[in-house]
């Protein structure tokens, strides 16, 4: 054939059809000049282009649109929003309509010349589910749900006395033709008690199997509704016909099961929503504004930044801000889940929902509401929660396909017992297969895992970004940690200084005492005491390291900021009076104090070393120095020896010099890599390996990381680039994050495995006919309470140890 | 049945992946048919069109072979425009539709008063799809007529209909190879070719030109 063709491109061309791609003789054109092969092929490519047109013409939006967000109850799965956006998406003025099963919302735009807010709220109702206008407060939906289920279970009682007394009755050989009336009195009252069970209880069920089987993706909904509802219709022919068996009871009771399964699904749904809101609910509704003439007590969303909030004790702060007035001691452990409280003064920053314990602030808000960092906590959680990991993607695949493989096995069952058995003897059989292959204990129970420990995560100060991350981090092997602000400590702290408060006492050749002549006081207590008087970091890093000195601070007599220098004071000690220099080398030599050169050396080494060097002097020489730099943290080395027990490997990558490196090598040890770029940091990072770092600067190099680690320090949440932020100042939470992963990774490769036996088994024996509906129902509703319970367990997951501390 | 199976399996096979990949594209671009379910309202409308067609096609086929002696002219002119389809296939001689360019037209605009479809209209559109005039319908209709009962006709039809499926589903897939078309072309041309040999023998067999125990033989491949 491609000889043939071949030859007859001699005599005439060849050309390809746009739309098919033939290669034809005969070619058609259209008004365009495209070549089509046939006038079919043009007239689809007409059809495209008109389609690709109007899609364009679509996106214009009405001239009076208007938005609402409609608070939607009742829906049991993506099949049931997918239902009501189909059906609001068909309504007259509904430009668009987008409905999240998630968050129980659909977001409507519409034309307000149309249809309005009421029409559309009724839409909605008329299929059966909840809605609320944003205005209007929410119906409490598992509160009715659950008085549904009260009625429902006396109904399915009833149905289940009568129905065994009658059993009873046959299975004893009371059966007399005299009290067959009596029989059959009772069954119709069983038909008349299963009514409301099916109409409170099994109408949420028809609508969801019913939505998911239009949608096309039959899911465990369609399998209960065609297994009840079909046990319920046979057993109503049967009564009529005056023969065969009754399934009332069955039909009820498992109605019943599976909407207590729903009720416990809502229950978890609840908690895992809790999280969320205890963060939200702790921002107080009001607060006191600050203003010339009195003080007014406004809602939160009035406030803005910029504002003034006085905060009493034993106040929530409404804000995130900074204190302008007071100081006093905070209750931080909302966001951080350290209990002690912190100490803050004028200048700190302080968030909102946290408590101010004894002090009385006036603090300037930075940020308010959603923007604050519990809000903003709140947010990602909430997200966290609903984004699905690829691990619940993959169960929600397996479910998917599991459903019609239940209804294929279920078909074929009734086909096979049909032949045996008759009509009856198969729908049973096809019942039990039905019921036994529900995948509803996948479902429920990973998600429900993964939301139990990002809840867990989160009390103890650690947010994860996504349940994925959990997965990530359960199979981390190597741990990468940045080193400023990471391994070591923030704020700077005193490492050394000159003369040394040295214990072998006045021997030092360098002890001021002798030169200062000032007996009484120490080096450190006449720098401190000068320096208290500043708010420069490095001021109040001395004044920190002299408090843990427990040294009394005295009140200057005279002090004086030298801006870009250091400070200058003098003390109330003795008849001596030399003012009292605290600063920079320049100052220094700008003052004409001589330096030895014992002190100028030691000065050189430090700084080589990478540490700040302050100088003090007085009387016409240096009389000390001290060195100031980042120090380990205290949980370093704990923390180390614990993540290495659990099989880990460690390594540090910084960007500081080699020499640094060593030092920390050696403090800590494990490998560090010194001296990298953040490039050079970026692929150091190695298949399953973390990174942990300060969430800002270290941005790339957390993104590139198979998990990202964030020390935050409690602000700027969500800007971080990492997957997990750590709020809480604690290196020993990753160890405790590692378990925490590992484990909640075991309990769903656990209930994965116990559905997979299960359901092979159940669908095994219900297939042979072994097994009644009943007993069916009741084995698919324990093996859900089973993976629940396992699922629950991670509630129970200790939290870092907080007693341990120090 | 064999017949329009083997033509509805293979055949589609070169030939689907060409005009009605789009028709598919088309159908995808409508919100409608995100949904599974609209798609077999649609695939079902399609088949319901030629089971229709093979209803009339396969009486018609009833009606002619009454008359003894217009069976082997019939036979050797189907076997004459399935060797036509077959060139046509590969792109030798012109397309069979060209003849009707008129119902081309109409069909189109058929379907563009469907635009804002819902389930039901999804059926319409199927039902409209199966109108579309395409090569391998029109083969697909002479066996219909050649099994000369109406009911037959109306089963060989929905057969090859289902026959279709596999390719049509697979369209999006088999687009995607990068197999060349003519590969799969000349596979639905050969089969019209075999179609047209059988049609031939049938013809000859009725003259009296081909032994029957070899037209039997030829019929059981």
């Amino acid at each position: 054939m491609n000889l043939a063709s071949a030859s007859s491109v001699k005599t005439k061309t060849l050309t390809t059809c746009s739309l098919c791609g033939l290669t034809t003789l005969h070619p058609l054109t259209n008004d365009n000049g495209d070549v089509f092969c046939c006038p079919s092929c043009r007239e689809v490519a007409a059809l495209l282009v008109e389609s690709l047109a109007v899609e364009q013409n679509q996106a214009q939006v009405p001239e009076r649109s208007e938005n609402l967000i409609l608070t939607l109850g009742g829906m049991w799965c993506s099949s049931c929003a997918w239902l009501v956006s189909e059906n609001l998406k068909r309504t007259k003025g509904v430009v668009s309509a987008d409905v999240s099963f998630i968050q129980q919302q659909a977001n409507i735009t519409f034309d307000a010349t149309i249809t309005n807010h009421q029409s559309l709220k009724r839409r909605v109702r008329s299929l059966g589910y909840q809605a609320t206008l944003p205005d209007e407060k929410p119906r409490d939906e598992e509160e009715s749900f659950f008085t549904r289920l009260l009625i429902g279970g006396v109904m399915v009682l009833h149905d289940m006395i009568v129905g065994g007394g009658i059993y009873v009755r046959e299975l004893m050989g009371w059966a007399t033709p005299e009290t067959a009336w009596l029989v059959h009195f009772f069954q119709i009252m069983m038909l008349v008690s299963s009514l409301p069970v099916l109409i409170l209880l099994g109408l949420p069920i028809l609508r969801a199997g019913f939505a998911s089987l239009l949608r096309g993706q039959p899911n465990i909904h369609t399998l209960i509704m065609i297994g009840t509802f079909s046990a319920f219709g046979l057993s109503v022919r049967n009564l009529i016909i005056g023969h065969g068996g009754l399934y009332f009871d069955t039909a009820t009771m498992l109605i019943f099961l599976v909407s207590i399964g729903r009720w416990l699904e809502m229950q978890a749904h609840a908690s895992s929503k809790k999280a969320v809101s205890r963060l939200l609910e702790k921002i107080p509704d009001q607060a006191t504004v600050v203003s010339d003439e009195q003080d007014k007590v406004v809602n939160v969303s009035e406030l803005k930044p910029g504002m003034r909030v006085r905060v009493r004790p034993g106040e929530r702060f409404a804000v995130d801000g900074l204190i302008a007035i007071g100081e006093g001691d905070v209750d931080e452990s909302l966001l951080t889940g350290e209990p002690k409280p912190v100490t803050r003064h004028e200048g700190d920053k302080v968030q909102a929902g946290t408590i101010n314990l004894d002090g009385s602030f006036e603090v300037i808000a930075t940020a308010v509401g959603a923007s604050t960092t519990a809000g903003q906590i709140g947010r990602l959680l909430h997200e966290a929660l609903w984004a699905r990991s690829p691990l619940e993607r993959m169960v929600d695949k397996l479910s998917a396909w599991m459903t019609p493989l239940a209804l294929a096995l279920a078909a074929i069952a009734f086909l096979i017992w049909y032949s045996i058995g008759g009509l009856e003897t198969g729908m049973l059989v096809a019942l039990s297969v039905l019921l036994i292959a529900c995948p509803c204990a996948l479902g429920l129970a990973t998600p429900l895992t993964l939301w139990l420990s990002l809840e867990r995560a989160a009390e103890s100060g650690v947010i994860l970004r996504s349940t994925s991350a959990l997965e990530r981090l359960a199979k981390v092997e190597r741990i990468f940690f940045d080193k400023t602000g990471t391994l070591s400590q923030l704020p700077m702290k005193v490492l050394a200084l000159i003369p040394s408060p040295s214990p072998e006492g006045e021997g030092s050749p360098l002890s001021f005492r002798e030169r200062a002549g000032v007996r009484d006081f120490d080096f450190l207590q006449i720098v401190a005491s000068i320096e208290n008087e500043s708010e420069h970091p490095l001021a109040k890093a001395i004044v920190e390291y002299a408090k843990t000195q427990n040294i009394e601070l005295v009140k200057p007599t005279s002090f004086k900021i030298l801006p870009a220098l250091g400070i200058v004071g003098q003390l109330p000690v003795t008849n001596y009076q030399s003012p009292i220099h605290i600063g920079s080398a320049r100052l220094m030599s700008a003052e004409e104090l001589s330096m030895s050169m014992e002190i100028s050396q030691q000065a050189e080494a430090w700084k080589e070393a990478g540490r700040i060097v302050v100088y003090a002097g007085w009387d016409g020489q240096v009389t000390g120095i001290l060195a100031l730099g980042e120090t380990i943290r205290a949980e370093a080395k704990e923390t180390v020896l614990q993540l290495q027990s659990r099989g880990l490997e460690l390594g540090v990558l910084t960007g500081d010099e080699a020499s640094a490196g060593e030092r920390w090598q050696k403090a800590l040890g494990i490998p560090v890599s010194a001296a990298l770029s953040p490039d050079e940091k970026m692929k150091r990072l190695s298949e399953n390996s973390a990174m942990v770092g300060d969430g800002i600067n270290d941005g790339p190099a957390l993104a590139t990381a198979t998990i990202g680690l964030a020390m935050n320090h409690g602000t700027d949440v969500a800007r971080s680039a990492a997957d997990v932020v750590l709020v809480r100042d604690d290196l020993r939470i990753i160890p405790w994050l590692i378990d925490l992963s590992r484990e909640s990774m075991k309990r769903v490769k656990q209930n994965l495995g116990w559905a997979v036996i299960y359901n092979l088994l159940g669908v095994g024996l219900a297939m042979a006919g072994l097994l009644q509906p009943v007993f069916s129902a009741f084995a698919m509703v324990a093996s859900s309470i089973f993976v629940t319970t396992n699922a629950m367990k991670m509630n129970k997951f200790p939290l870092l140890d907080k007693d341990s501390e120090q | 049945m064999t017949a329009s199976l083997l033509l509805g399996l293979l055949g589609s096979l070169g030939h689907c992946v060409g005009m009605c990949s789009a028709v598919i594209i088309l159908f995808d671009r409508q919100p409608i048919f995100r949904n599974k379910f609209a798609w077999t309202l649609a695939h079902t409308g399609r088949i319901t069109t030629y089971s229709i067609f093979g209803f009339v096609f396969g009486a018609f086929g009833q009606t002619l072979w009454a008359f003894d002696n217009l069976q082997a002219a019939l036979s050797i002119l189907f076997a004459i425009i399935a060797f036509y389809m077959a060139a046509a296939f590969i792109g030798l001689t012109p397309s069979p539709e060209s003849l009707f360019p008129g119902l081309v037209q109409r069909w189109g605009s058929a379907i563009r008063g469907f635009k804002s479809a819902s389930l039901s209209t999804s059926y319409l559109l199927g039902l409209l799809w199966g109108l579309l005039p395409c090569g391998l319908v029109l083969t697909a209709l002479l066996t219909a007529v050649t099994s000369t009962n109406a009911f037959q006709g109306a089963l060989n039809m929905t057969v090859f209909g289902i026959a279709t499926l596999p390719s049509l589903f697979a369209v999006k897939w088999l687009a995607s190879k990068s197999i060349p078309r003519i590969w799969s072309r000349s596979l639905a041309s050969l089969v019209m070719m075999f179609f047209g040999f059988q049609f031939a023998m049938r013809g000859f067999a009725s003259l009296g030109l081909v032994d029957h125990l070899m037209l039997g033989s030829v019929m059981l491949w």
